[in-house]
């Protein structure tokens, strides 16, 4: 069980800005994710913490003792891979107990942590194979099994679940949720998915350009974005400029009646943000809603049905369940309202 | 699936192998157990004379020296292109196209001209003895050919280009988050060649090294250019034998056991390697 903290954290490659001034603090069994897009600074970060790679500024401390100077090889950081990085010329058994012989560990004990952790990741039976000989989920578990062998005090992850199928990827998920509330080791996981983030993590940390935009419980990511980019990255959140006075809200020449839930005490421009499975939608122009628009895209995913409906040239995204409101068409005229009391606005854009 | 095309270029592939490799290799095996005639190379009989005269003790002599020679030349050659690779891979892309470009020259250059190369750069009057007399580290300079030294010198100079060039792709290629886990797993950066890189590369590298066993055995040109007459290969010998001596049956005889010698040692050596894999 280990805290780590970030404080002021730079990384440029030549030119490019890879992080900028990251400073986070995570505590002990924290299962945290690093949700960004590609090129965000995540992985380079996660490289950081494991030692693969130097920082240009800041600082790092894992239970309180700088990691600066302390080479790769001596943190004691397990690290899963993206490309798993197995070791193609030891078996199983050999790739988990590597780390145990490199520091020296009696054969009894090692055999002992191999058979414990093959029981703990379900490969028993498989101990001599070959890892090419294995599954993408098999490879997977070798990669796991053996970064933790050394019981290390931080345990990242890079991607891991990028390369597999979706039933798989989820069914791994799972796994390595409920191995690290078992083990109670800090988690650092990197993933571009925000599904995947978001049932994985106890926080997430959102990453853009190499600076945190925001760091927060899944939920209140969720439901309380505090800038345009988390708002836009998770989500498909609908973003309305509208203004705000104290017996309207104003929003492209409509009127969405007077300030009401979380916006109630604001006033002036703001930014305002209408989750797709907020909107309600009836199949036909009626005034006495707040909006009218043009449905131009729909499709059936699953349980959920998506729309984008053009407002007056803005499309926003509506979602719902199947069944659950109106049937509409690509083209259909259709009117939209929703349910203040889930609404917000971004906070660091009013005007 | 038509299987005409495949087929008709086989049979060419068979006839080319046969025309130029297995009749003369049948030819060589019949001339060997002939009579050597100075007068007209052989003359036809059935005689073990020939392989008599090979395990007479000299040729045997010169066989394990020859064994051991292009052995350890062909280690050498791998373990500096390998090595060698592994650091050019971690140069600039610039710095790497420079390398390959000085290596794909070195390739073009005959046997002949490294060979005078080395004899000029480790002569007394113009090279490296002079050289080290210049600069005051060698207080009586001599040329340094012809040599044992010498004469792997330019076995090891003939290999490694192409060595070299064969690795290159595979190591610029590898996936080095291999070596990087082995970091976080506790091995110290020093030893994570050892431990995992070169672990990984064994197979590519005992390929490489039986490959270049066998070519260097063939090499003519090194050992008579660079080595004594005492450090000469069995494919020196062979040539003496046959065009000098003009006693083609014992050339033949030499011929036909260095290539059953060179065949064991290949399949021995595959043997163990797939063994060693299982």
């Amino acid at each position: 069980m280990s805290e780590l903290a970030l404080s002021g954290v730079g990384k440029r490659f030549g030119k490019t800005v890879a992080l900028a001034d990251v400073s986070l603090q995570i505590k002990s069994g924290e299962f945290i994710c690093l949700l960004g897009s590609s090129g965000c600074g995540k992985t380079t970060l996660l490289r950081i913490i494991a030692g693969l790679e130097k920082c240009d500024q800041g600082e790092l401390h894992l239970d309180r003792v700088a990691l600066s100077k302390l080479p790769s090889h001596k943190r004691n950081i397990g690290m899963v891979f993206q490309s798993l990085a197995l070791f193609p010329h030891l078996n199983v058994s050999r790739n988990i107990a590597y780390g145990l012989k490199m520091r020296s560990i009696s054969g009894e004990a090692t055999n002992a942590r191999v058979t414990e952790l093959l029981a703990l990741t379900g490969l028993v039976g498989f101990e001599t194979r070959s890892v090419a000989s294995l599954s993408g989920g098999q490879k997977q578990r070798v990669a796991i099994a053996r970064a933790l062998a050394l019981e290390p005090r931080l345990f990242l992850m890079d991607e891991p679940f990028s390369a597999l199928d979706a039933g798989l990827r989820d069914h791994l998920q799972q796994e390595v949720k409920k191995l690290q509330r078992q083990l109670a080791v800090t988690t650092i996981f990197v993933t571009h998915d925000q599904s995947e983030a978001m049932s994985l993590a106890d926080r997430i940390v959102i990453l853009n350009n190499g600076s945190i935009e925001q760091a927060g419980t899944p939920k209140e990511i969720y439901q309380r974005p505090l800038t345009r980019f988390v708002a836009e990255f998770i989500g498909n959140n609908n973003l309305l400029d509208i203004e705000i006075d104290e017996t309207a809200v104003k929003y492209q020449g409509y009127n969405l009646g007077s300030p009401q839930g979380s916006i109630e005490n604001l006033r002036g421009r703001q930014t305002l943000v209408v989750r797709p499975e907020s909107i309600r939608l009836r199949a036909s122009h009626d005034t006495s809603q707040y909006l009218q628009g043009t449905v131009t895209m729909q499709r059936t995913v699953g349980a959920l049905v998506e729309c984008d409906i053009d407002v007056d040239g803005q499309v926003l995204k509506y979602t719902a369940l199947q069944n659950s409101g109106p049937e509409v068409s690509i083209g259909d005229a259709v009117s939209l309202s929703w349910d203040w009391s889930g609404l917000w606005c971004l906070p660091g854009e009013s005007q | 699936m038509n299987l005409f095309v495949p087929r008709i270029l086989g049979l060419c592939a068979f006839g080319i192998l046969s025309v130029f490799f297995l009749l003369p290799l049948a030819y060589m095996v019949v001339v060997s157990f002939y009579k050597a005639d100075p007068m007209a190379f052989y003359q036809v009989a059935f005689t073990f004379e020939n392989y008599q005269k090979y395990f007479s003790g000299f040729y045997l002599n010169v066989t394990l020296r020859t064994l051991w020679s292009t052995a350890v030349s062909a280690v050498i050659v791998v373990s500096l292109a390998f090595t060698a690779m592994l650091s050019i891979v971690e140069l600039s892309r610039k710095w790497q196209l420079f390398w390959v470009i000085l290596l794909l020259s070195m390739m073009c250059l005959s046997e002949v001209i490294v060979g005078f190369a080395w004899l000029i750069l480790l002569s007394e009057s113009a090279g490296i003895p002079r050289l080290l007399g210049a600069l005051g580290i060698w207080d009586d300079p001599r040329s340094l050919s012809p040599s044992f030294g010498a004469m792997m010198i330019g076995l090891v100079t003939l290999g490694f280009s192409v060595v070299s060039l064969v690795l290159y792709p595979q190591i610029a290629g590898r996936d080095k988050s291999v070596e990087e886990a082995a970091r976080t797993l506790g091995t110290p950066p020093y030893l994570v060649p050892l431990y995992v890189t070169l672990p990984i590369f064994m197979q590519t590298l005992i390929a490489l090294t039986l490959t270049m066993f066998v070519y260097l055995l063939g090499v003519f040109v090194m050992p008579v250019m660079l080595g004594r007459p005492s450090d000469w290969t069995m494919t020196v010998m062979i040539s003496d034998k046959a065009l000098g001596d003009a006693n083609l049956p014992l050339g033949a005889a030499l011929a036909v056991v260095m290539l059953i010698i060179t065949g064991a040692l290949l399949l021995l050596s595959l043997y163990v390697s797939r063994k060693r894999r299982v």
